[in-house]
Protein backbone atom coordinates (compact mmCIF):
# COMPACT_ATOMS: atom_id res chain seq x y z
CA UNK A 1 0.00 0.00 0.00
CA UNK A 2 1.48 3.29 -1.13
CA UNK A 3 0.32 6.02 1.53
CA UNK A 4 0.86 9.83 1.31
CA UNK A 5 0.65 12.03 4.76
CA UNK A 6 1.56 15.13 5.88
CA UNK A 7 3.01 15.50 9.05
CA UNK A 8 3.06 18.39 11.35
CA UNK A 9 7.28 19.29 12.31
CA UNK A 10 7.42 22.70 13.55
CA UNK A 11 11.26 21.84 14.78
CA UNK A 12 13.25 24.53 14.69
CA UNK A 13 16.24 24.54 12.64
CA UNK A 14 18.73 26.22 15.02
CA UNK A 15 17.33 23.70 17.59
CA UNK A 16 20.62 21.71 17.66
CA UNK A 17 22.62 25.30 17.64
CA UNK A 18 20.76 26.53 20.65
CA UNK A 19 21.13 23.33 22.89
CA UNK A 20 24.92 23.25 21.94
CA UNK A 21 25.34 27.10 23.47
CA UNK A 22 22.97 26.46 25.98
CA UNK A 23 25.72 23.78 27.46
CA UNK A 24 28.29 25.91 26.58
CA UNK A 25 26.53 28.45 28.92
CA UNK A 26 26.26 26.22 31.70
CA UNK A 27 29.71 24.67 31.55
CA UNK A 28 31.44 28.02 31.74
CA UNK A 29 28.87 29.57 34.28
CA UNK A 30 30.13 26.61 35.96
CA UNK A 31 33.75 27.57 36.09
CA UNK A 32 33.11 31.10 37.11
CA UNK A 33 33.77 31.98 33.56
CA UNK A 34 31.39 35.30 32.14
CA UNK A 35 31.19 34.99 28.16
CA UNK A 36 30.71 38.21 26.28
CA UNK A 37 30.23 38.34 22.55
CA UNK A 38 31.85 40.55 20.72
CA UNK A 39 30.04 41.84 17.27
CA UNK A 40 30.80 44.72 15.25
CA UNK A 41 31.94 45.13 11.36
CA UNK A 42 35.19 44.81 10.14
CA UNK A 43 37.90 46.86 11.37
CA UNK A 44 35.11 48.67 13.69
CA UNK A 45 37.82 48.15 16.53
CA UNK A 46 36.25 45.17 18.23
CA UNK A 47 40.27 43.75 19.36
CA UNK A 48 40.92 47.29 20.17
CA UNK A 49 38.18 47.43 22.42
CA UNK A 50 38.42 44.10 23.96
CA UNK A 51 41.99 44.82 24.78
CA UNK A 52 40.93 48.28 26.34
CA UNK A 53 38.34 46.20 28.64
CA UNK A 54 41.14 43.82 29.82
CA UNK A 55 43.66 46.64 30.77
CA UNK A 56 40.39 48.23 33.09
CA UNK A 57 38.91 45.02 34.44
CA UNK A 58 41.62 44.40 37.21
CA UNK A 59 40.76 41.59 39.79
CA UNK A 60 39.20 39.44 36.34
CA UNK A 61 41.03 36.61 34.59
CA UNK A 62 41.08 37.66 30.91
CA UNK A 63 40.32 34.63 28.33
CA UNK A 64 39.90 35.75 24.47
CA UNK A 65 38.68 33.57 21.64
CA UNK A 66 39.50 35.12 18.17
CA UNK A 67 36.87 34.77 15.58
CA UNK A 68 38.73 35.22 12.04
CA UNK A 69 37.88 34.38 8.61
CA UNK A 70 41.53 33.05 8.50
CA UNK A 71 44.09 34.76 9.86
CA UNK A 72 45.30 34.82 13.51
CA UNK A 73 47.00 38.18 13.48
CA UNK A 74 44.97 39.52 16.50
CA UNK A 75 45.32 36.20 18.49
CA UNK A 76 49.40 37.04 18.14
CA UNK A 77 48.76 40.82 19.23
CA UNK A 78 46.96 39.64 21.82
CA UNK A 79 49.21 36.89 23.39
CA UNK A 80 52.39 39.20 22.73
CA UNK A 81 50.48 41.16 25.54
CA UNK A 82 50.37 37.89 28.03
CA UNK A 83 46.94 37.56 27.66
CA UNK A 84 45.76 33.60 27.14
CA UNK A 85 44.36 34.12 23.33
CA UNK A 86 42.60 30.97 21.16
CA UNK A 87 41.99 31.14 17.35
CA UNK A 88 38.87 29.89 15.42
CA UNK A 89 39.04 29.92 11.64
CA UNK A 90 35.61 29.57 10.33
CA UNK A 91 37.21 29.35 6.48
CA UNK A 92 34.73 31.56 4.76
CA UNK A 93 31.50 31.19 6.97
CA UNK A 94 30.87 34.60 7.68
CA UNK A 95 29.87 33.88 12.11
CA UNK A 96 30.60 31.73 14.77
CA UNK A 97 28.43 28.86 15.55
CA UNK A 98 28.03 26.90 18.92
CA UNK A 99 29.77 23.78 17.67
CA UNK A 100 32.78 25.91 16.48
CA UNK A 101 32.99 27.49 19.84
CA UNK A 102 32.35 23.68 21.71
CA UNK A 103 35.40 22.72 20.17
CA UNK A 104 37.31 25.29 21.23
CA UNK A 105 36.45 26.33 24.66
CA UNK A 106 37.14 22.28 25.72
CA UNK A 107 40.70 22.67 24.17
CA UNK A 108 40.87 26.21 26.79
CA UNK A 109 42.32 25.45 30.15
CA UNK A 110 40.73 27.83 32.47
CA UNK A 111 42.04 27.51 35.47
CA UNK A 112 41.03 30.88 37.33
CA UNK A 113 37.48 32.21 36.87
CA UNK A 114 37.42 35.53 34.87
CA UNK A 115 35.94 36.60 31.68
CA UNK A 116 35.77 35.58 28.07
CA UNK A 117 35.40 37.61 25.35
CA UNK A 118 34.84 36.21 21.74
CA UNK A 119 35.78 38.38 19.08
CA UNK A 120 32.89 37.15 16.39
CA UNK A 121 33.52 37.43 12.72
CA UNK A 122 33.66 41.15 11.57
CA UNK A 123 30.05 41.48 9.99
CA UNK A 124 27.19 43.42 11.40
CA UNK A 125 24.94 40.99 10.12
CA UNK A 126 24.73 37.24 10.68
CA UNK A 127 26.97 36.81 13.81
CA UNK A 128 23.46 38.20 15.56
CA UNK A 129 21.47 35.43 14.73
CA UNK A 130 23.95 32.50 16.63
CA UNK A 131 24.00 31.69 20.01
CA UNK A 132 27.26 31.13 21.17
CA UNK A 133 26.73 30.20 24.74
CA UNK A 134 27.26 33.78 25.73
CA UNK A 135 26.04 35.77 29.03
CA UNK A 136 25.55 39.14 26.78
CA UNK A 137 26.35 40.73 23.37
CA UNK A 138 28.44 43.62 23.16
CA UNK A 139 28.03 45.92 20.10
CA UNK A 140 30.85 47.78 18.81
CA UNK A 141 29.63 50.23 16.14
CA UNK A 142 31.34 53.26 15.20
CA UNK A 143 30.81 56.94 14.07
CA UNK A 144 32.69 56.26 11.17
CA UNK A 145 29.92 53.70 10.15
CA UNK A 146 27.35 56.46 10.03
CA UNK A 147 24.02 57.15 12.35
CA UNK A 148 21.78 55.11 9.97
CA UNK A 149 23.05 51.76 11.39
CA UNK A 150 20.10 50.67 14.16
CA UNK A 151 18.29 50.97 10.84
CA UNK A 152 19.56 48.86 8.58
CA UNK A 153 20.87 46.02 10.99
CA UNK A 154 18.15 46.36 13.76
CA UNK A 155 18.84 42.48 14.57
CA UNK A 156 22.91 43.24 16.08
CA UNK A 157 21.40 46.25 17.83
CA UNK A 158 18.62 44.71 19.39
CA UNK A 159 20.25 41.95 20.82
CA UNK A 160 23.04 43.77 21.84
CA UNK A 161 23.95 43.97 25.88
CA UNK A 162 25.71 47.32 25.62
CA UNK A 163 26.51 48.88 22.57
CA UNK A 164 30.07 50.68 22.21
CA UNK A 165 29.79 53.58 20.13
CA UNK A 166 33.28 53.68 19.30
CA UNK A 167 36.35 56.28 17.58
CA UNK A 168 34.58 58.95 18.61
CA UNK A 169 38.33 60.91 18.93
CA UNK A 170 36.86 61.43 14.77
CA UNK A 171 33.62 62.66 15.01
CA UNK A 172 35.11 65.93 14.52
CA UNK A 173 35.62 64.57 11.07
CA UNK A 174 32.15 62.91 10.14
CA UNK A 175 29.00 64.05 9.90
CA UNK A 176 27.58 61.29 12.85
CA UNK A 177 23.86 62.69 13.49
CA UNK A 178 24.13 61.44 17.10
CA UNK A 179 19.78 62.03 17.96
CA UNK A 180 19.39 60.03 14.88
CA UNK A 181 21.18 56.86 15.84
CA UNK A 182 19.86 56.84 19.52
CA UNK A 183 15.99 57.27 18.25
CA UNK A 184 16.54 54.41 16.06
CA UNK A 185 18.36 52.58 18.43
CA UNK A 186 16.40 52.91 21.46
CA UNK A 187 13.19 51.97 19.37
CA UNK A 188 14.27 48.26 19.20
CA UNK A 189 16.81 48.39 22.39
CA UNK A 190 15.63 50.16 25.67
CA UNK A 191 18.10 48.68 28.12
CA UNK A 192 21.43 48.82 26.38
CA UNK A 193 24.09 50.92 28.16
CA UNK A 194 25.31 53.32 25.15
CA UNK A 195 28.71 53.86 25.93
CA UNK A 196 30.85 56.74 23.68
CA UNK A 197 34.99 55.08 23.53
CA UNK A 198 38.22 55.94 21.76
CA UNK A 199 41.07 54.05 22.19
CA UNK A 200 42.88 57.27 21.29
CA UNK A 201 41.74 59.07 24.20
CA UNK A 202 41.23 56.38 26.32
CA UNK A 203 37.17 57.40 27.03
CA UNK A 204 34.16 55.30 27.74
CA UNK A 205 36.57 51.95 28.95
CA UNK A 206 36.19 52.57 32.53
CA UNK A 207 32.62 52.54 32.46
CA UNK A 208 31.83 49.84 30.05
CA UNK A 209 34.32 47.72 31.97
CA UNK A 210 32.24 48.51 35.00
CA UNK A 211 29.01 47.46 33.68
CA UNK A 212 30.83 43.68 32.25
CA UNK A 213 31.92 43.38 36.34
CA UNK A 214 28.31 44.19 37.27
CA UNK A 215 27.03 41.45 34.69
CA UNK A 216 29.50 39.25 35.57
CA UNK A 217 29.11 39.43 39.19
CA UNK A 218 25.03 38.85 38.57
CA UNK A 219 25.62 36.20 35.98
CA UNK A 220 28.03 34.46 38.65
CA UNK A 221 26.41 34.82 41.87
CA UNK A 222 24.56 31.20 43.23
CA UNK A 223 26.53 28.97 40.50
CA UNK B 1 27.60 29.53 1.63
CA UNK B 2 25.78 30.09 4.98
CA UNK B 3 22.83 28.25 4.22
CA UNK B 4 24.67 25.25 3.24
CA UNK B 5 25.13 23.86 6.54
CA UNK B 6 21.99 25.01 7.60
CA UNK B 7 20.12 22.90 4.53
CA UNK B 8 21.95 19.95 6.14
CA UNK B 9 20.52 20.95 8.98
CA UNK B 10 17.27 20.81 7.07
CA UNK B 11 17.84 17.26 5.33
CA UNK B 12 18.82 15.65 8.49
CA UNK B 13 15.43 17.10 10.57
CA UNK B 14 13.24 16.16 7.94
CA UNK B 15 15.55 12.64 7.40
CA UNK B 16 14.34 12.09 11.54
CA UNK B 17 10.96 12.48 10.93
CA UNK B 18 10.72 10.52 8.12
CA UNK B 19 12.28 7.96 9.73
CA UNK B 20 10.39 8.20 12.91
CA UNK B 21 7.35 7.39 10.64
CA UNK B 22 9.03 4.37 7.90
CA UNK B 23 8.99 6.91 4.83
CA UNK B 24 10.12 5.49 1.54
CA UNK B 25 10.57 8.80 0.38
CA UNK B 26 9.76 12.61 1.34
CA UNK B 27 7.22 14.07 -1.29
CA UNK B 28 7.52 17.62 0.26
CA UNK B 29 8.72 19.92 2.80
CA UNK B 30 6.91 23.23 3.98
CA UNK B 31 9.70 25.80 5.92
CA UNK B 32 9.00 28.85 7.94
CA UNK B 33 11.58 31.12 7.11
CA UNK B 34 11.18 34.83 8.80
CA UNK B 35 13.22 37.87 6.70
CA UNK B 36 14.98 38.20 9.95
CA UNK B 37 16.22 34.84 10.31
CA UNK B 38 19.53 35.97 8.61
CA UNK B 39 18.40 32.80 5.99
CA UNK B 40 17.88 33.59 2.41
CA UNK B 41 15.02 30.77 0.51
CA UNK B 42 16.45 31.22 -2.71
CA UNK B 43 19.99 29.89 -1.41
CA UNK B 44 18.10 27.17 0.92
CA UNK B 45 16.74 25.80 -2.34
CA UNK B 46 19.51 26.10 -4.36
CA UNK B 47 21.52 23.90 -1.66
CA UNK B 48 18.81 21.39 -0.83
CA UNK B 49 18.56 19.62 -4.58
CA UNK B 50 22.76 18.66 -4.05
CA UNK B 51 22.42 17.59 -0.24
CA UNK B 52 19.30 15.40 -0.78
CA UNK B 53 20.58 13.38 -3.74
CA UNK B 54 20.83 10.07 -2.31
CA UNK B 55 18.62 10.30 0.58
CA UNK B 56 14.66 10.15 1.10
CA UNK B 57 14.50 13.74 0.34
CA UNK B 58 15.75 13.70 -2.76
CA UNK B 59 13.30 15.27 -5.62
CA UNK B 60 11.27 16.72 -2.73
CA UNK B 61 9.05 19.73 -3.44
CA UNK B 62 10.37 22.27 -0.66
CA UNK B 63 8.38 24.99 -0.09
CA UNK B 64 9.35 28.32 2.06
CA UNK B 65 7.08 30.35 3.32
CA UNK B 66 8.61 33.99 4.22
CA UNK B 67 7.14 35.94 6.51
CA UNK B 68 8.10 39.78 6.95
CA UNK B 69 9.12 41.21 10.07
CA UNK B 70 6.30 43.10 12.41
CA UNK B 71 6.95 45.71 14.82
CA UNK B 72 4.53 45.93 18.14
CA UNK B 73 3.81 50.17 18.53
CA UNK B 74 4.85 50.83 22.21
CA UNK B 75 2.04 53.30 22.43
CA UNK B 76 -1.02 51.85 20.67
CA UNK B 77 -0.38 48.11 20.23
CA UNK B 78 -0.45 47.84 16.86
CA UNK B 79 1.29 45.22 14.44
CA UNK B 80 3.02 46.95 11.85
CA UNK B 81 6.01 46.11 9.14
CA UNK B 82 8.20 49.15 9.15
CA UNK B 83 9.12 51.85 6.43
CA UNK B 84 12.77 51.80 5.55
CA UNK B 85 14.73 54.19 8.02
CA UNK B 86 11.97 54.31 10.33
CA UNK B 87 10.68 52.59 13.38
CA UNK B 88 7.83 54.53 13.77
CA UNK B 89 4.22 53.56 14.05
CA UNK B 90 2.13 54.13 10.59
CA UNK B 91 -0.81 54.88 13.11
CA UNK B 92 0.42 56.72 15.89
CA UNK B 93 3.56 57.94 15.22
CA UNK B 94 4.90 55.62 18.28
CA UNK B 95 7.97 53.82 18.19
CA UNK B 96 8.13 49.94 16.91
CA UNK B 97 9.10 47.24 19.34
CA UNK B 98 11.11 44.01 18.04
CA UNK B 99 8.88 40.87 17.82
CA UNK B 100 9.31 37.72 16.93
CA UNK B 101 7.58 37.86 14.12
CA UNK B 102 9.86 38.19 11.52
CA UNK B 103 12.85 36.07 13.02
CA UNK B 104 11.18 32.32 12.57
CA UNK B 105 12.98 29.66 10.89
CA UNK B 106 11.53 25.79 11.50
CA UNK B 107 10.23 22.99 9.07
CA UNK B 108 6.79 23.40 9.22
CA UNK B 109 5.60 20.07 7.73
CA UNK B 110 6.86 17.36 5.80
CA UNK B 111 4.69 15.06 3.35
CA UNK B 112 5.92 11.53 3.59
CA UNK B 113 5.16 8.63 1.68
CA UNK B 114 5.58 4.79 3.13
CA UNK B 115 5.08 1.28 1.11
CA UNK B 116 3.65 -0.66 4.29
CA UNK B 117 1.30 -2.91 5.00
CA UNK B 118 -0.21 -0.94 7.67
CA UNK B 119 -0.19 2.45 7.84
CA UNK B 120 3.23 3.15 9.99
CA UNK B 121 2.92 4.82 12.99
CA UNK B 122 5.91 6.68 14.93
CA UNK B 123 8.48 4.89 16.65
CA UNK B 124 6.85 6.05 20.45
CA UNK B 125 5.55 9.25 20.52
CA UNK B 126 6.00 11.67 18.18
CA UNK B 127 4.74 14.90 16.50
CA UNK B 128 0.83 15.10 15.51
CA UNK B 129 -0.03 13.79 12.01
CA UNK B 130 -1.87 17.32 10.19
CA UNK B 131 -5.38 16.30 9.74
CA UNK B 132 -5.94 14.34 12.73
CA UNK B 133 -6.68 16.83 14.18
CA UNK B 134 -3.27 18.50 15.17
CA UNK B 135 -4.27 19.19 18.66
CA UNK B 136 -0.56 17.53 19.72
CA UNK B 137 1.68 19.20 18.02
CA UNK B 138 -0.36 22.38 17.95
CA UNK B 139 -1.28 22.84 21.55
CA UNK B 140 2.08 22.63 22.71
CA UNK B 141 4.34 25.56 23.39
CA UNK B 142 2.23 28.24 21.93
CA UNK B 143 4.66 30.96 22.67
CA UNK B 144 2.94 33.58 25.40
CA UNK B 145 1.34 36.69 24.47
CA UNK B 146 0.77 34.80 20.42
CA UNK B 147 2.91 36.86 18.80
CA UNK B 148 3.78 34.50 16.52
CA UNK B 149 1.87 32.26 16.14
CA UNK B 150 -0.86 34.71 14.48
CA UNK B 151 2.03 34.73 11.58
CA UNK B 152 3.84 31.63 11.85
CA UNK B 153 1.30 30.22 8.74
CA UNK B 154 0.42 26.61 10.44
CA UNK B 155 -3.60 27.85 10.54
CA UNK B 156 -3.45 31.05 12.54
CA UNK B 157 -3.79 29.44 16.06
CA UNK B 158 -1.44 27.63 16.58
CA UNK B 159 1.73 28.86 15.36
CA UNK B 160 4.97 28.38 18.00
CA UNK B 161 4.47 25.04 18.76
CA UNK B 162 7.32 22.64 19.52
CA UNK B 163 5.95 19.33 18.25
CA UNK B 164 5.70 16.85 21.20
CA UNK B 165 8.35 14.73 19.41
CA UNK B 166 11.30 16.82 19.94
CA UNK B 167 11.58 17.82 23.19
CA UNK B 168 14.97 17.75 22.32
CA UNK B 169 15.59 20.47 19.83
CA UNK B 170 12.19 21.87 21.26
CA UNK B 171 13.22 22.71 24.74
CA UNK B 172 16.96 24.26 24.55
CA UNK B 173 17.04 27.27 26.09
CA UNK B 174 18.77 30.02 24.36
CA UNK B 175 20.87 31.22 27.13
CA UNK B 176 20.15 34.69 26.91
CA UNK B 177 18.56 36.42 29.95
CA UNK B 178 14.98 34.46 29.59
CA UNK B 179 13.60 35.65 26.49
CA UNK B 180 14.47 31.96 25.91
CA UNK B 181 11.46 30.07 24.75
CA UNK B 182 9.84 32.58 22.06
CA UNK B 183 13.28 32.61 20.27
CA UNK B 184 13.33 32.01 16.65
CA UNK B 185 10.19 31.72 15.43
CA UNK B 186 8.57 29.50 18.33
CA UNK B 187 9.35 26.63 17.53
CA UNK B 188 11.64 27.00 20.34
CA UNK B 189 10.86 24.96 24.06
CA UNK B 190 8.17 25.33 25.95
CA UNK B 191 8.77 25.92 29.67
CA UNK B 192 9.22 23.40 32.23
CA UNK B 193 10.75 21.38 29.24
CA UNK B 194 13.89 23.35 28.90
CA UNK B 195 17.06 21.24 29.26
CA UNK B 196 18.25 20.83 32.89
N1 LIG C 1 40.90 56.73 15.63
C1 LIG C 1 40.58 55.57 16.20
N2 LIG C 1 40.95 54.43 15.61
C2 LIG C 1 40.61 53.27 16.21
C3 LIG C 1 39.88 53.23 17.42
N3 LIG C 1 39.66 51.93 17.77
C4 LIG C 1 40.25 51.20 16.80
N4 LIG C 1 40.83 51.99 15.86
C5 LIG C 1 41.57 51.57 14.67
O1 LIG C 1 40.71 50.84 13.81
C6 LIG C 1 41.42 49.80 13.13
C7 LIG C 1 40.77 48.46 13.33
O2 LIG C 1 40.78 48.11 14.70
P1 LIG C 1 40.63 46.60 15.19
O3 LIG C 1 40.53 46.64 16.66
O4 LIG C 1 41.65 45.76 14.57
O5 LIG C 1 39.22 46.26 14.55
P2 LIG C 1 38.47 44.86 14.50
O6 LIG C 1 37.02 45.17 14.58
O7 LIG C 1 39.02 43.95 15.52
O8 LIG C 1 38.85 44.37 13.03
P3 LIG C 1 38.61 42.90 12.40
O9 LIG C 1 38.93 41.91 13.46
O10 LIG C 1 39.57 42.85 11.25
O11 LIG C 1 37.19 42.89 11.95
C8 LIG C 1 42.85 49.85 13.70
O12 LIG C 1 43.64 50.57 12.81
C9 LIG C 1 42.66 50.58 15.01
O13 LIG C 1 43.83 51.27 15.40
C10 LIG C 1 39.50 54.49 18.01
O14 LIG C 1 38.85 54.56 19.08
N5 LIG C 1 39.87 55.61 17.36
MG1 LIG D 1 39.81 41.99 15.31
ZN1 LIG E 1 0.94 53.14 17.43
Amino acid sequence: MHDVREITVMENIHGENDHIAYHINEDLTGKGIFVANVMGAPGIGKTTVIKNLIAKLRGHMPYVIEGDIESDIDTRALRAMGIKAFQINTFGACHLDAPLVHNAVQNIEFDEPGILFIENVGNLVCPAEFSIGEHTKILICSVTEGSDKPYKYPLAFEKAGMIILNKVDLAPYLEFDESFFMKGLRAINKNAPVIKASSKTGEGFEEAAGWLADQAAQALAGR
Amino acid sequence: MHEYPITEKIVDITKKHGEKFRASKIGAITLVVGEQSGFIGESIQMYFDIIAEGTICEGAQLTIKGVKPQLKCSACGAFFVRAPLSFACPQCGGDGEPTEIGKEFYIESITIETEEEEAAGPDGEASGVAGTGNGEAGSVASPENGEVGSVAGSGGEAGGAAGTGNDEAGSVASPENGEVGSVAGGAAGTEGKRDA
